[in-house]
């Protein structure tokens, strides 16, 4: 039986694998816990049953400067972010968090009600919770014997 | 199609996943110096106060954040994993690390590390020699 000989081969494939995956976290930013650099801001959407949850990192950012505007199935989010600590006598030497104006637009995976738009900013979170459009929610039919 | 996952990728997958949660992120950081104080300012979105822990060992100054979990259904899109945050930062003699001061808001946090007396810059007085 072949079976059994010993194959000095035989874990290539998981070995790639473990090395994809080695390199795959090198690739990652400074290990920040967001995206690339310039995805300001990181955003996370949730779907619920009846409604949509958008998250959206804005930390540092004054909710009224914050601008929201839904689009059918879209959301935008515009704002900006400024530090004013580059004046005369102080020395920058690391800057890695994001400056300046930013504006991001998602597709939402279902159509909206613009009505029940509700967004609440926490502890720079910002946490958008949308009920579905009627024609997105799913339905339940009742099956006639 | 229905693919099927081989016995090792299933196992890697477990692997990953018992990696991810107790996986740390370095927020991000600026570091400023001003006359007298250096300035770290850090992005620890969804971060309260209370939940903030600095420590100062020795020349380690040791910033961790304990993030509050997100989860309210069904991820569709993610661009963030869920974790802590912690960065280090090593202190030189030049900082007087007994004087650090924290203030945390809007999910950023912002330390001020004041300067040693003796690395202040200071303006020196010339005497008229008449």
């Amino acid at each position: 039986m072949l079976v059994d000989q010993w194959f000095p081969f035989f874990d290539v494939g998981k070995t790639l694998e473990e090395m994809d995956r080695a390199l795959d976290q090198v690739g990652r930013p400074l290990g920040l816990r967001s995206v690339p650099r310039g995805t300001f801001p990181a955003i996370n959407i949730y779907q619920q049953d009846d409604g949509i949850v958008m998250m959206a990192e804005v930390p540092g950012v004054e909710p009224e400067n914050l601008d929201l505007t839904v689009l059918n199935d879209s959301v935008t989010l515009k704002g900006r972010r400024e530090e004013k600590d580059n004046v005369d006598g102080n020395r920058v030497y690391r800057r890695e968090r994001f400056q300046g104006a930013f504006a991001r637009t998602v597709t939402l995976p279902a159509a909206i009600n613009p009505d029940s738009v509700k967004a609440h900013y926490a502890h720079g979170v910002l946490t958008v919770r949308m009920e579905k459009a009627e024609s997105a929610k799913v339905r339940k039919i009742a099956i006639q014997s | 199609m229905v693919t099927q996952q081989s016995p090792a990728r299933a196992e890697q997958t477990q692997a990953i996943r018992r990696q991810n949660q107790d996986r740390r992120f370095q927020p991000a950081a600026d570091i400023i110096e001003t006359p007298d104080a250096v300035i770290l300012k850090l992005d620890m979105p969804g971060v309260s106060k209370e939940n903030v822990d600095l420590t100062v060992d020795k020349d380690m100054l040791t910033i961790f954040g304990k993030a509050q979990p997100e989860e309210v259904g069904d991820p569709v899109y993610r661009e963030t994993y869920v974790g802590d945050y912690q960065r280090q930062f090593s202190l030189t003699a030049d900082v007087d690390s007994s004087k650090i001061t924290a203030t945390m808001m809007h999910g950023v946090l912002t330390v001020r590390i004041p300067k040693a007396e003796q690395v202040k810059p200071r303006k020196i007085k010339i005497a008229a020699a008449e």
